[in-house]
């Protein structure tokens, strides 16, 4: 039978919490990320400061749904959200604004976010200009781990199954 | 003795997913023995989508939306049909 090539509609719970636990394993494991891509060992009162974000977190319990996967409609509305100019043999101009931004819009569906009067809120681009800085950089960072993960499934897969191999042959002309 | 119930709305729309699979307006869904009937004119509509399974009719209201899982549908011009099962 003939594989689907359309993206099917599937969200994922995203736990915001991960973002933090994340974070916490890399800063026991590796350290502080000095310039350079160096790294120095955490003191204890910043293993202990990130460890008490990561609990605080876990209390809160809010999530993020996300589509599983972005169709190719979509990637092309990340992209073209995210130049701003565009001309033949330069350089794409990058719209600061939309950077972080244009993924987290095609991606976000839903939210356990509430309002000051403890309403769930839905997902716009209006809602999500509004978080708080914190807040934002765990869903960027949340989303960006969500991507990479399906990534590398998605080669994972294609190197099992092949099908890389077998795009790339040419087939004999019938001509 | 069978009784129908109707209900009715001004907008609507399809869904396959999180994806709008169409806008309806003027919709009435009457409910039988036999099940929940649509009846609604459609205002856009994305044709592979709405060709996708499952569908869902969404019918909002002041907190959110009412769902009911589409079994078959039929679009006739800007007339849509659909019978639904029963309310998620």
């Amino acid at each position: 039978m003939a594989r689907c090539r359309f993206v099917q509609p599937d969200v994922v719970r995203l736990q915001l919490a991960d973002v933090r636990k994340r974070a916490h394993e890399a800063l026991v494991s590796k350290g502080v990320e000095l310039p350079g891509n160096t790294f120095r060992p955490a003191t204890d009162a910043e293993i202990a400061a990130s460890a008490t974000r990561v609990a605080s977190a876990v209390e809160d319990g809010d999530w993020i749904d996300v589509k599983k996967e972005l169709n190719a409609g979509e990637s092309r509305k990340v992209y073209a959200r995210l130049v701003k100019t565009m001309h033949f043999n330069e350089k794409a101009e990058i719209d600061p604004e939309q950077v972080g931004l244009s993924k987290v819009v095609a991606f976000l569906v839903g939210w356990s976010f509430v309002d000051a009067a403890g309403k769930t809120t839905p997902v716009s681009d209006g809602a999500i200009n509004a978080l708080d800085g914190d807040t934002y950089a765990e869903v960027v960072q949340a989303i960006d781990a969500h991507e990479e993960a399906g990534d590398a499934a998605r080669e994972h897969r294609k190197n099992a199954t092949g099908d890389e191999s077998k795009s790339n042959q040419t087939l004999p002309s019938v001509a | 003795m069978a009784s129908t119930v109707t209900i009715g709305g001004v907008t609507g729309s399809l869904r396959w997913g999180y994806h709008e699979a169409a806008v309806l307006a003027s919709w009435t869904l009457t409910n039988t023995t036999e099940g929940w009937t649509l009846t609604a004119t459609v205002v856009s509509v994305d044709a592979f989508r709405v060709s996708q399974h499952p569908l869902v009719f969404l019918a909002p209201h002041a907190s959110g939306a009412w769902r009911w899982p589409v079994k078959e549908l039929q679009i006739m011009g800007a007339t849509l049909t659909a019978s639904l099962g029963p309310k998620e």
